[in-house]
């Protein structure tokens, strides 16, 4: 790509830059729910018409983009930057849990959306979440994990079918 | 016969991973006949690589790779059970023996008493026993293995057999030292603990604290000063009463 800018378009090179170091310097954490936002507060959290009663727990500010852009969701988020991961030093206080508890601790809240990775690492830190919830008073949901769309039973891998199963619903 | 530096369906626990490049993963593994190894597993992080059950740790697996030096390549990756979902205070236990074994054992130095060690304490963990208890067996097996391992049934110096009813004190390198009865010492070994842990037998309760103190000791010389994080957090989510 640097070739190809220095050869033939550098003025987009220079946009390319100009924007770049604009958010990297502009770009900081939401005070509210630590997602990635050039302002104090982010526009999900600033937003009036989201619904206060719910916050959706993430691991990543990617995580955010990908709920927003395919479910109907409309409450608040918390992104925690990670997952608890003891060999690598992450704990409560590097994902931010202080803030989340205080979150949590308001009267309007009443639904935590546990969304972190169905991965060891993410399952305790829903885990841990939860407890944490039940201690708030807040009602904690755990996103389901199951057989893709459109996928083939044959074709999935034995633990997701595990899982699916474990997790079956009524139906009709 | 396979070619050199290939090895085929070697069993193996997953104890860390590390990001690497776009969709890959470094992978810590430790193996009964090669000892703690790195391997490269290409596109594992990539939603339907077949090589992603190999990020999963506590699982045991059957795996393949080839290379040799420092960082072989993973070929394939087989689970022999489900995933498990440990949480909390047995989640934490699982990833301190992880951490042990990564801070202790160098990679390529094979210790098949070790890795049964560690199988064995997982699978009781993951059943439901005493965590406490099992890491106690685990640590000493650890020690054992790695050529510190200690005399619990005679005195340290004479060689007397231990005294079920008397206390003693535990010195790291050399072994346990008689107390003058009636002595009060706060990390006082009793002789009924030290001689249950040399015949493996069941801890009672009440020797659980006492074990877990002696065998912080016997650790500490090889851990240096470096603090265990795993042992940082548990103290920290303790606080909270959130690690039960």
């Amino acid at each position: 790509m640097a070739f190809h800018l220095l050869e033939r378009d550098r003025d987009a090179g220079l946009r390319l830059a100009a924007s770049l170091s604009a958010a990297m310097e502009g770009i900081g954490e939401c005070s509210r729910c630590r997602m990635f936002t050039d302002s104090e507060i982010c526009v999900v959290c600033a937003d009036p018409s989201r619904d206060v009663a719910a916050v959706c727990i993430v691991e990543t500010p990617a995580d955010v983009m990908a709920v927003e852009q395919s479910t109907p969701y409309r409450g608040r988020y918390f992104v925690l930057m990670g997952h608890l991961s003891p060999l690598d030093g992450i704990g409560p206080a590097e994902l931010g849990l202080e803030r989340l508890e205080t979150i949590l601790g308001r009267e309007e809240v009443t639904e935590a959306i546990l969304a972190t990775n169905p991965t060891v690492e993410g399952e305790a830190t829903a885990r841990f979440i939860a407890d944490v919830c039940q201690e708030k008073g807040v009602r904690a949901t755990r996103i389901a994990h199951g057989v893709p769309v459109g996928g083939e039973l044959e074709f999935v891998d034995s633990g997701t079918l595990a899982h699916a199963f474990a997790g079956r619903q009524t139906i009709g | 016969m396979s070619r050199p530096g290939r090895v085929e369906n070697e069993p193996a626990f997953a104890l860390h991973h590390y990001p690497y490049r776009d969709t890959s993963a470094l992978v810590e593994l430790i193996t009964p006949g090669f000892g703690r190894i790195g391997v490269v597993a290409r596109g594992a992080r990539r939603p339907k690589s077949a090589l992603r059950v190999a990020l999963g740790p506590f699982r045991p697996l059957a795996v393949s790779w080839s290379g040799r030096g420092e960082l072989r390549t993973l070929r394939h990756a087989e689970a022999g059970g489900p995933p498990v979902f440990p949480t909390g205070r047995r989640l934490l236990s699982l990833y301190y023996m992880n951490e042990l074994i990564l801070r202790l054992i160098a990679r390529d130095d094979p210790h098949p008493g070790i890795f049964h060690a560690y199988s064995d304490a997982l699978a009781a963990i993951l059943a439901g026993d005493s965590d406490s208890a099992s890491l106690r067996y685990f640590e000493l097996r650890l020690l054992d293995g790695l050529g510190y391992g200690l005399d619990l049934s005679a005195e340290a110096g004479t060689g007397r057999a231990l005294d079920p009813e008397a206390s003693y004190r535990f010195v790291p390198g050399e072994g346990l030292i008689p107390l003058p009865p009636g002595a009060g010492h706060k990390a006082a070994v009793r002789g009924r603990m030290a001689l249950a842990l040399a015949n493996g037998q069941e801890l009672v309760p009440q020797d659980l604290e006492g074990a877990r103190l002696m065998l912080r000791a016997a650790l500490a010389p090889l851990l240096g000063e470096k603090p265990l994080r795993t042992r940082a957090l548990l103290a920290a989510l303790g606080k909270k009463g959130l690690a039960q």
